[in-house]
């Protein structure tokens, strides 16, 4: 018998919290376990990613018992190896990816504080906490009642549901103008009136910070920004066409999307985009696909950064790795190399690893959604899941399994109530401000790769990517390249081309494509043959990088 | 079901984002497999190739097996068991909008998910699409709608 309750996407609900109140998502159960989610005509919404939780759920890869070497074992085996392990090793490290509840979170870190483990953030989401931290995003709502939108990146293949909006402003009465930024062909500029505005490859964030000293220009006798200009690649007359427009526009709104890899410093984007629109008192939509990634650097009080995670390791301070669910951790170049340092992994998750990852134990735990927490909306807010939604065949949610793992240290730790999150996202201090700096090294002339993926949404995500659908999909990494330059290069269309860099080499299939610069190449995100080309782990703060390519 | 008759889906290509959400909800509610495809133009934009349904279907006509044809609903659909996968109705099809389904090595056809319309719903990809690019409407409808349109773009030509 199929039944509808009410629930919200499960990826991202920090950004499709008003499917909450609108309740328009519907998903039907049978015995308790998901079969389809779907939403209402009226309410509409539910992306690419969203509808493949219905593959994760149902999946064959699921872990149902505890996996000891590669063997399916009984919990009391399986607790007594990871009571064993624990109490035997020097120091824990713990990652996390940003796919767990305000409560997993205030567990998470009582745990690491008790053990003396050090406890990071997924390499996606650890530079999220200063930049997020320092001020409330502008609700997506707002979107449609604005005339003007300047568009960093590319938003609309990054999440459907920001798309909704900003085509219900484009279409709706006020009939919004677009503007796009980006250094590569966007798919946004589609519609946008001013087309696509074409940066340098990485100078995105210079750009902002441009308009941030126009903005300022009171404070300043005199401001020269041809110099700014030419380094991003327009003329000063575009900067300062676009800053009037956004200046003299009524609730006008600056978006960023941070496809990996698009500029030279994300954090230094968004720190130039809150300057901007703090001076001229706008609205600022920093936007992260990463679920509730703002809530968990927020509640986890001791958070290092990953690449002080990958440094022990590799010094043997580190002996016992516990990675919760899958995140892209041991895909970084940095990160391989040092894994075979450790003693023992161990992996909670709700889907099995990959069969190239060595995992001495693997323990099953519910998805997010699976649990009765909450989670920290992009406008501040506070909301919980709904009660309804319980773990498939008896596996069991992340907070237990979290309290059970506490126990065996010794320690034990209570679930969180609500006031307490409250107090702990209060105490918060966000990191310190970015400097505002333009220098870049970065040369003009030679082939310079970025990253980017279409539809990001789509093919983000560890566990998203490893749905039949998506295997059928993208089957191999491709790189975009001009046509022309394609032909200087005798490389065609559809043919296998090694791209080599600084970090490595890596082969990847030809996609010519007509409006691509010339000296710029494109590669997917959250490939690992991308990750190859751009060395320092592609999604912490990634610039362009100087490539070659040649036939295979 | 008698309620839904000459009801298709109708693209509004304004508000398609090409994030292939149609797919993915097609893909699920037909075992992996998706039954609309996409065409782009130009890396800009992509777009949902639905079945139209058409009144005189050239895959039926195709069809050395007779396993195409059309229902009393007026929807063209497949019988899976007469189905060779040789692909005629892929290649007589003018949009492009049948493909091979690798995994039965058959065509995959959109049935405007039958036995949702039975239901009382619409079909997957019109209940998920992000931008309501789809909708699913009657004929009629679409028709006089198209007409006003056509008639208001052609009269801001004629005030010019």
């Amino acid at each position: 018998m199929r039944e509808r309750t009410k629930r919200i996407c499960t990826f991202c609900p920090m950004n499709d919290t008003f499917f909450i109140r609108k309740g328009a998502i519907s998903a039907h159960f049978s015995a308790n376990e998901l079969i389809s989610t779907e939403y209402d005509p009226d309410g509409r919404g539910l992306c690419a990613r969203g509808n493949l939780i219905t593959e994760l759920i149902r999946s064959h890869e699921r872990v149902r018992f505890p996996i000891l070497n590669s063997e399916e074992v009984s919990w009391e085996r399986a607790k007594k190896t990871l009571q064993k392990t624990l109490s035997s090793s020097k120091r824990i490290g713990i990652i996390t990816d940003g796919s767990i509840t305000l409560e997993q979170a205030y567990i998470l870190g009582e745990l690491a504080e008790s053990t003396g483990a050090k406890l990071s953030l997924s390499n996606t989401s650890d530079w999220l906490a200063g930049m997020f931290a320092r001020t409330r995003g502008t609700h997506l709502e707002d979107i449609e009642k604005t005339s003007f939108l300047l568009v960093v990146g590319d938003i609309l293949s990054e999440h459907p549901t920001i798309g909704r909006h900003i085509l219900k402003s484009r279409y709706g009465s006020r009939g919004a103008d677009i503007c796009v930024v980006d250094s590569v062909p966007s798919r946004t500029r589609r519609f946008s009136r001013t087309g696509n505005i074409h940066l340098k490859p990485g100078r995105e964030a210079e750009f902002i910070t441009m308009l941030a000293k126009l903005a300022g220009a009171e404070e300043y006798n005199s401001i020269d920004i041809s110099l700014l200009a030419e380094r991003c690649g327009v003329t000063p007359d575009v900067a300062e066409c676009v800053f009037a427009r956004f200046k003299d526009t009524e609730g006008s709104i600056l978006i960023i999307s941070h496809t990996e890899g698009h500029t030279e410093n994300i954090p230094l984007l968004y720190e130039a985009g809150y300057k901007l629109t703090e001076r001229l008192n706008k609205g600022f939509l920093p936007f992260t696909t990463y679920s509730n990634s703002l809530g968990v650097v927020r509640v986890i009080k001791d958070l290092v950064p990953i690449s002080e995670m990958i440094s022990s390791i590799e010094q043997g301070k580190i002996d016992t790795l516990i990675c919760i669910n899958c995140c892209a951790f041991c895909q970084l170049p940095a990160a391989t190399t040092v894994l075979d340092k450790l003693a023992s992994r161990i992996l909670i998750s709700p889907i099995r690893p990959a069969k190239n990852d060595n995992y001495n134990l693997v323990l099953p735990a519910g998805f997010i959604f699976e649990s009765n927490g909450s989670y920290l909306t992009i406008s501040g807010d506070i909301l919980p899941f709904p009660d309804e939604f319980a773990p498939v065949s008896g596996i069991p949610t992340l907070d237990s399994l979290l309290l059970d793992i506490s126990k065996l240290t010794g320690k034990e730790i209570s679930i969180p109530d609500a006031e307490k999150i409250k107090e702990t996202l209060d105490s918060f201090k966000p990191m310190e401000k970015a400097e505002l700096s333009t220098e870049s090294k970065r040369p003009d002339t030679i082939l310079t790769a970025v990253a980017t993926a279409f539809p990001t949404h789509l093919g983000a995500g560890f566990l998203t990517r490893r749905t039949a659908y998506n295997k059928n999909y993208f089957p191999v990494p491709w790189i975009e390249i001009n046509e022309q330059k394609a032909d200087e290069l005798d490389v065609k269309d559809g043919e296998t081309a090694l791209v080599t860099s600084d970090y490595g080499t890596a082969c990847f299939t030809i996609k010519t494509v007509s409006d691509m610069p010339k000296n710029v190449v494109s590669l997917p995100a959250h490939y690992r043959e991308t990750a190859m080309i751009f060395g320092r782990g592609l999604n912490k703060s990634v610039g362009p990088v100087p490539v070659s390519i040649r036939k295979e | 079901m008698e309620q839904k008759k000459d009801y298709r889906v109708y693209v509004n290509l304004d508000y398609c984002i090409d994030c292939k959400s149609c797919e993915v909800a097609c893909a699920n509610s037909h075992n992996v497999w998706h039954n609309l495809s996409r065409g782009y133009v130009e890396e800009i934009a992509g777009i949902p190739q639905h079945c139209r349904h058409c009144k005189d279907a050239a895959c039926v006509a195709a069809c050395p097996q007779d396993a195409m044809y059309r229902d009393e609903n007026g929807i063209v659909r497949r019988k899976s068991f007469q189905c060779t996968g040789c692909m005629s109705c892929a290649i007589a099809c003018p949009f492009g909008a049948i493909n091979p389904e690798l995994i039965r090595h058959t065509i995959s056809k959109c049935d405007l998910c039958i036995t949702r319309l039975e239901e009382g719903e619409v079909p997957a990809c019109v209940a998920t699409c992000t931008t309501g690019a789809l909708e699913f409407r009657k004929l009629d409808e679409t028709y006089k709608e198209k007409t006003v349109l056509g008639a208001r773009s052609l009269g801001k030509l004629i005030r010019r």
